[in-house]
């Protein structure tokens, strides 16, 4: 029995077992995340001074004074934050239908291999997918090649190529939490409906998409937030468009104002914690 | 009389399992039928067949006289009760009984009316606005058969309703299901795997094996003249004398079957035979008895609790047994 003996006191001791499991985790997250929001948050607060470069450590609002007075800033949030909706409702227009397909019609063998296929994207850089979409949408790529003959031009590199490829880029994060939901919904839930006489689009309705609507939620918090912090794929589809995350990216590097970058980045945060107390108000959660 | 459903030689396969392999069958209004086998019988696909969840390969479907083999379920006038029940989560216990009827777009007074209505039939008042989580599985019951009657479907389909419940809450529902078809006057078919249920609530039974019905009768019929052996095996204990025991015991050839309380300890029936005591098993009101004859065939008798359990067949001894002819048949 020697060799049971740490075991056996972890059995006795059920604190000490606690507090083994958590206190790696529990650092990293007090430290890395909590600790380095709070710097960030703190830090917006302060300013540089522009003679010296140096960092004044003294608080003031002067960042968020420049944020709302300046036009351009709204201009860019607005901007952000239209393109944030877009890539979400598109990607929960086409992770639904595939979603569905993937749990309820395909054998569950093809759905472990369908899950793999979703997957398989994220495997690939991110560069690299977004420089493929580059090639796509440049005046000889095949997106112009497969227009031309009906005589569409291609828009090119912009804003709407940005969300497009976005769009590409956040699909898995919104068909997997769907998919998830999807097949925990039993298939006796869908015949029940359509046994009381609800036809497929009155199921769909009235069952399935308040059954799925938390796995909407958690796929577009994904979403919407990867695209707020985006900043690559602006600057390779984006033309001249800029994005909140490209202030972020040009004040940290080539302006090198640290605290107005922290200020700018309070902005995917502040609407993050808007949409989710939202969502929590309007109760839609709570059905269960 | 009427039926309310004919089933013309139905047939189901899933890839190369024959799940239903020619099934006729008709069901008069205001029956209570119950269609019983073992696990993979075909019963529970005859059912949804019949529900439109699964589409016929060959074979017809009709619903009080109307062809409904191509009807999708919305537009089938029958309703089902679950076996999982399949309450919709995310709705109260009014909201789901009122489903069927808003989805049709009655209206909201009316609605409501009938949906209470329903929920009183059932004895679910009061628990109108709860979820369905906060219920125990014999009220969840109770909400999937409100839900599907308020409907007034011509035909109550049920999927194993009492499985899920306790041997207590099951005899229970099993009168009072009983009691809400008489009252209701509708057409109720229930698939079960349990002889007993079949047995104690139906008027007619029908016995499936291999996606096909072995007899069809009512629960004395089945009970007292199985057409096979598996029937016999199936509902009931069943005793077999094979073709050693039927020539010495009988004089006949064939296998026969006899019901174990038909068999009584002692000589005084005309049938008489002896074998040694393999098992004795105090029940309560009735002492099995188990017992081995010299032909090799084990016959199960049920001893009647009398008072006299003291002087019980002790295991091993040699025990004379007999029992009246008439009740002896053949199976096979």
């Amino acid at each position: 029995m020697r060799e049971n003996r740490v075991s056996t006191w972890l059995y006795r001791h059920p604190k000490s077992r606690l507090a083994m499991l958590l206190s790696a985790p529990l650092t990293w997250l007090a430290v890395a995340y909590l600790g380095s929001l709070a710097t960030m948050i703190f830090s917006a607060f302060w300013s540089v001074d522009s003679f010296t470069g140096n960092i004044v450590h003294q608080l003031t609002l002067t960042n968020f004074r420049i944020l709302f007075s300046q036009s351009v800033y709204g201009v860019i949030a607005v901007r952000s934050l239209g393109i944030a909706l877009f890539v979400t409702i598109v990607d929960a227009l086409i992770a639904i239908p595939i979603a569905f397909f993937m749990a309820k019609v395909l054998s569950p063998k093809l759905r472990n291999f369908a899950v793999v296929i979703i997957i398989l994207p994220l495997w690939a850089s991110y560069l690299v997918k977004a420089y493929a979409w580059r090639t796509m949408f440049s005046d000889s790529g095949v997106l112009a090649w497969f227009f031309k003959p009906f005589h569409i031009a291609t828009p090119g590199y912009g804003l709407f190529a940005t969300a497009i490829t976005l769009c590409y880029l956040w699909l898995p994060y919104m068909i997997l939490p769907i998919y998830a939901g999807l097949e925990r919904l039993p298939d006796s839930l869908l015949e029940a409906s359509s046994d009381l006489g609800a036809s497929a689009g009155k199921t769909f309705r009235r069952v399935i998409i308040p059954m799925i609507y938390p796995s909407i939620i958690a796929g577009s918090l994904f979403t919407f937030s990867l695209t707020l912090g985006d900043y690559i794929v602006v600057k390779i589809v984006g033309g001249k468009s800029q994005l909140m995350a490209n202030v972020v990216y040009d004040n940290v590097g080539t302006a090198g104002n640290l605290p107005f970058a922290a200020a700018a980045a309070l902005f995917p945060i502040i609407v993050i914690l808007g949409y989710l107390t939202f969502v929590r108000r309007s109760g839609a959660l709570e059905n269960f | 009389m009427r039926n309310a459903i004919v089933l013309t030689d139905l047939r189901k396969n899933f890839g190369e399992v024959q799940a239903v392999a020619g099934v006729n069958l008709e069901i008069a209004d205001g029956e209570f039928f119950a269609m019983l086998g073992p696990s993979g019988s075909g019963k529970t696909t005859v059912l949804r067949l019949i529900a439109g969840f699964e589409i016929p390969d060959s074979g017809k479907i009709e619903i009080a006289g109307v062809d409904v083999s191509d009807t999708p379920p919305f537009n089938r006038d029958v309703n089902t009760v679950f076996q999982d029940y399949a309450l919709f989560p995310h709705m109260t216990v009014q909201k789901n009984v009122e489903y069927g009827l808003r989805v049709k777009g009655v209206a909201k007074a009316e609605r409501e009316a009938r949906a209470l209505k329903a929920l009183e039939r059932v004895k679910l008042i009061g628990y109108e606005n709860r979820k369905p989580s906060q219920l125990s599985g014999g009220q969840r019951q109770r909400v999937a058969l409100a839900r599907a009657i308020v409907n007034e479907p011509k035909v109550l389909l049920l999927d194993e309703p009492l499985g899920a419940l306790d041997l207590k809450l099951r005899h229970e529902m099993q009168k009072e299901l009983k009691e809400l078809q008489g009252a209701l006057g509708i057409t109720f078919i229930f698939v079960t795997h349990d002889q007993e249920e079949a047995l104690t609530m139906a008027d007619r039974i029908a016995v499936f094996n291999d996606g096909q019905i072995i007899q069809i009768g009512t629960p004395i019929e089945i009970y007292e003249k199985p057409a096979n052996e598996f029937v016999a095996g199936f509902v009931g204990i069943s005793n077999l004398l094979h073709e050693a025991a039927s020539k010495a015991i009988l004089g006949k050839t064939g296998t026969f079957s006899i019901r174990p309380e038909k068999i009584k300890i002692g000589s005084a029936f005309d049938r008489k035979a002896s074998g040694i005591v393999t098992q004795v098993q105090f029940i309560g009101s009735f002492t099995r008895v188990d017992i081995e004859l010299s032909q090799g065939d084990r016959l199960t008798l049920l001893k009647e609790n009398d008072g006299t359990s003291e002087s019980n067949p002790v295991l091993g001894s040699t025990l004379n047994i007999s029992w009246d002819s008439k009740y002896e048949f053949l199976v096979g």
